[in-house]
């Protein structure tokens, strides 16, 4: 069954699940808090399916956009973000938006990006609300640990349970998993922090990075995975339970899941540590609450005391019972787990040898066109032979000839030559036309099997070179488009190092031109000097009129007191507009001193920015030199595939050969029998 | 306090590229102690993960200390989860 078959049913059923999820968020937002925690899991796992159903199905958008809705529910799931009707009411356009998202995917439609990016960023907003002050998200971290999720009771008790004297020794009973995306696995939409988040969702979890082979920095393509993962689970679920949480994914990664045996390495200690927030578990006396076996030192010495230790007798074999009821479980629950290691042993040697096929189909065709060459020389060495046998025949046939006149001539003498005659040609055509025959058969059938297994066998290596072709042009057209971005990178920080050094000079000469400003600004002060000169000179001839004014007395002093006072107005309106000017050149120059300061710091950031664009620029140059390099040799990889498809038809060309050397065989076998019979009929004529 | 590098709002597949030569930047030509500015960060996926763990790990080889500042519970959690708190130095955060 195709991929594709399966997106009408996804589709159908993701709409059927929207309708379940609107009723739940109906039911939040009318309040009904009793159930909010059932409520928003199922929420969450509506939301998780369709997720995983559109990175599957390679809805990239949908696939990313459920995602940043399930990472505002798991906020919301952990309490740190409060559920409001706002809240509610944003999930809700948000459940629309992705119903029109998946209509527009279905019908080959598209979905405004305004009303996407409205409601995310309305969920940003909310987020960042909640949880972005620094002082916030540490209060937060300490009392909610966020890794793992709380224990569930039953697990805890269970653990206790089990714990015993040495609880920091006991082992613990989970799943060893085994993770490593393949190479397209981002491309699906599938994300490992949600795998493993659904992983501990289990129960505890403790993860190690498997980063051998991941590639530097430098090398690294950022939308790939390099990284794996190796998990351990320390929870008593069934497999299935762990399988379920990669199911979208088993095809796009390497998995194995393996139980936590006897020798496990997690301890219930190990367990309270990966729990945090939680205390350490304490051990539990288990073997407190068994009876101990009945001494002989403590023979009863009354009925009840007969009784109990009857009762105790019998609790101790209850015990053992269980036990050994226990002890067979486990031993087959252990074939159990072995036959399923089996089994995934048994897949995993099919996937090798799977893969060693396609190795193999070249090795079985190139033993295969040896064998087409030595079926032709087979054909070459039959000819040869017949050629012998036409010329035993011939002879034969000579002999016949000549024998009906040597019967003429000696009929009396040998009246019963012809007839051994006729009977050694006879036992001739006998003799030589059944493994001709079956000659002739066998090469047929050689070489019908032979065009079948190597025209399928064709037929697969066509289609797998034909894959691999498709895929390594993709590459090499990707590593060229990315080459050319590069190029485009790379002559833009080359036009931004022009600009730096033009804003550069730029700033240079705004801050000649402020210097200069400021000098002329300076330039000022003797003229202003030179006002106050004037206006204190006009105050003194002032007093100078008025001493003469009073000298004079009436009526000429009268005039001269005028003049006086129109004197003392002039200076001091004259002092005043010096002050002014006095105030505004003070004013000019201090705001030509700040600005000279801000300039001289804007060209020291821009002398620091520009040895630093022209380092990038020259590391932009460096990688695109590095992406062409790759280009190149993918696309070498994808001529040398190219050339292998055209191996199909050389093959096609033997087959052909090898077929007609069959039917010329069967088609020479066919004159020999004639020609013998042929013999035979003039024998016994 | 000057950071070397700023940590965007969202780190997903789609658009490491840039932060991923800026990372390289730095890791090329900063200090031996270099502090990276998280505080804007609030959606990171597995894939812009990677990117920062590579980065922390190159920085190690290199014999560089890298020191994070506003990491959110959000960066925090997915380190733990994907048992890249040790590698990105955010055990204690």
């Amino acid at each position: 069954m195709e991929l594709s078959e399966f997106i009408t049913p996804f589709f159908e059923e993701s709409f059927e699940m929207l309708l379940q999820l609107e009723q739940d968020l109906h039911a939040l937002h009318d309040g009904e808090t009793a159930a909010m925690a059932a409520r928003l899991d199922s929420v969450f796992r509506v939301v998780h399916s369709i997720k995983g159903g559109a990175g599957t199905f390679g809805f990239s958008s949908i696939a990313e956009y459920t995602r940043a809705l399930e990472t505002f529910l798991e906020d919301l799931r952990a309490g740190r973000q409060e559920m409001t009707p706002t809240v509610v009411q944003v999930m809700l356009e948000s459940v629309d938006v992705l119903r029109e998202m998946l209509v527009a995917e279905r019908d080959g439609g598209q979905v405004g990006q305004e009303a996407v990016h409205a409601v995310l960023e309305r969920i940003r907003r909310s987020i960042a609300r909640e949880s972005l002050s620094s002082d916030k998200q540490e209060e937060m971290s300490t009392a909610q640990p966020p890794v793992i999720s709380e224990q569930p009771e039953g697990m805890r008790c269970e653990l206790e349970a089990e714990a015993g004297d040495n609880s920091s020794l006991t082992a613990v009973r989970g799943w060893r998993i085994r993770f490593r995306p393949l190479m397209g696995f981002s491309a699906q939409g599938s994300d490992p922090l949600d795998i493993l988040r659904d992983l501990s969702a289990l129960g505890p979890t403790r993860s190690r990075v498997l980063d051998e082979g991941a590639p530097s920095l430098h090398d690294l393509v950022p939308r790939h995975y390099y990284l794996g993962w190796e998990i351990e689970l320390a929870a008593d679920v069934p497999r299935e339970q762990v399988e379920d949480v990669f199911a979208w994914v088993m095809d796009q990664s390497e998995l194995t899941i393996e139980p936590l045996g006897p020798s496990s390495e997690i301890t219930v200690a190990d367990v309270s540590e990966m729990i945090e927030g939680t205390e350490p578990l304490e051990p539990t006396e288990v073997s407190a609450a068994l009876p101990d076996s009945p001494s002989t030192d403590h023979l009863p010495s009354t009925t009840d005391e007969a009784v109990e230790a009857v009762e105790a007798v019998e609790a101790v074999e209850a015990v053992e019972a269980v036990e050994a009821v226990e002890a067979v479980e486990a031993v087959e629950a252990v074939e159990a787990v072995e036959a399923v290691e089996a089994v995934e042993a048994v897949e995993a040697v099919e996937a090798v040898e799977a893969v060693e096929a396609v190795e193999a189909v070249e090795a079985v065709e190139a033993v295969e066109a040896v064998e087409a060459v030595e079926a032709v020389e087979a054909v070459e060495a039959v000819e040869a032979v017949e050629a012998v046998e036409r010329l035993e025949l011939a002879e034969v046939a000579e002999v016949v000839q000549t024998s009906p006149n040597s019967l003429a001539t000696e009929e009396s003498v040998l009246p019963d030559e012809s007839m051994v005659l006729s009977e050694g040609v006879d036992r001739l055509i006998e003799e030589l036309s059944g493994p001709l025959r079956e000659a002739a058969e066998r090469m047929q059938s050689f070489t019908a099997g032979v065009r079948e297994g190597l025209a399928k066998q064709a037929e697969r290596q066509a289609e797998v070179l034909g894959g691999l072709t498709t895929s390594v042009v993709e590459l090499g057209a990707g590593a060229h488009r990315q080459a050319g971005q590069l190029a485009a990178a790379g002559d833009e920080a080359g036009e931004l190092c022009t600009r730096l050094e033009q804003g550069g000079a730029a700033v240079g000469a705004v801050f000649e031109c402020a210097e200069q400003a400021r000098l002329d600004a300076q330039g000022l002060a003797p003229v202003l000097r030179g006002l106050d000169e004037l206006v204190l000179q006009a105050g003194l001839l002032r007093v100078h009129v008025t001493v003469e004014a009073a000298r004079l007395g009436e009526p000429q002093g009268k005039v001269l007191r005028g003049v006086a006072n129109e004197l003392r107005a002039l200076a001091e309106q004259a002092a005043a507009q010096v002050a002014e000017g006095k105030a505004l050149v003070r004013s000019l120059l201090a705001h030509m001193d700040d600005e000279a300061r801000q300039l001289d710091k804007a060209k020291g950031q821009l002398d620091t920015l520009l040895p630093e664009a022209q380092a990038m620029r020259e590391r932009i140059v460096r990688l695109k030199g590095t992406t062409d390099t790759h280009a190149n040799a993918v696309e070498s990889a994808a001529t040398e595939l190219a050339s292998l498809e055209g191996a199909g038809p050389l093959q096609a060309d033997w087959l052909d050969e090898a077929a007609n050397a069959g039917r010329h065989i069967e088609a020479q076998a066919e004159g020999m029998r004639r020609i013998v019979q042929e013999l035979g009929a003039s024998a016994r004529r | 306090m000057r950071h070397h590098c700023t940590l965007p709002e969202d780190m997903f597949a789609s658009s490491l590229a840039p932060m991923a030569l800026q990372l390289e930047a730095v890791l090329l030509d900063g200090p031996e102690r270099i502090e990276i500015d998280a505080h804007a960060l609030t959606c990171i996926d597995g894939v812009g993960m990677q990117l920062l763990y590579v980065f922390a790990r190159d920085a190690r080889t290199a014999g560089k200390t890298v020191i994070w500042h506003g990491a959110g519970p959000r960066f925090v959690e997915a380190a733990k989860i994907l048992g890249m708190a040790e590698g990105l130095a955010l055990e204690n955060q």
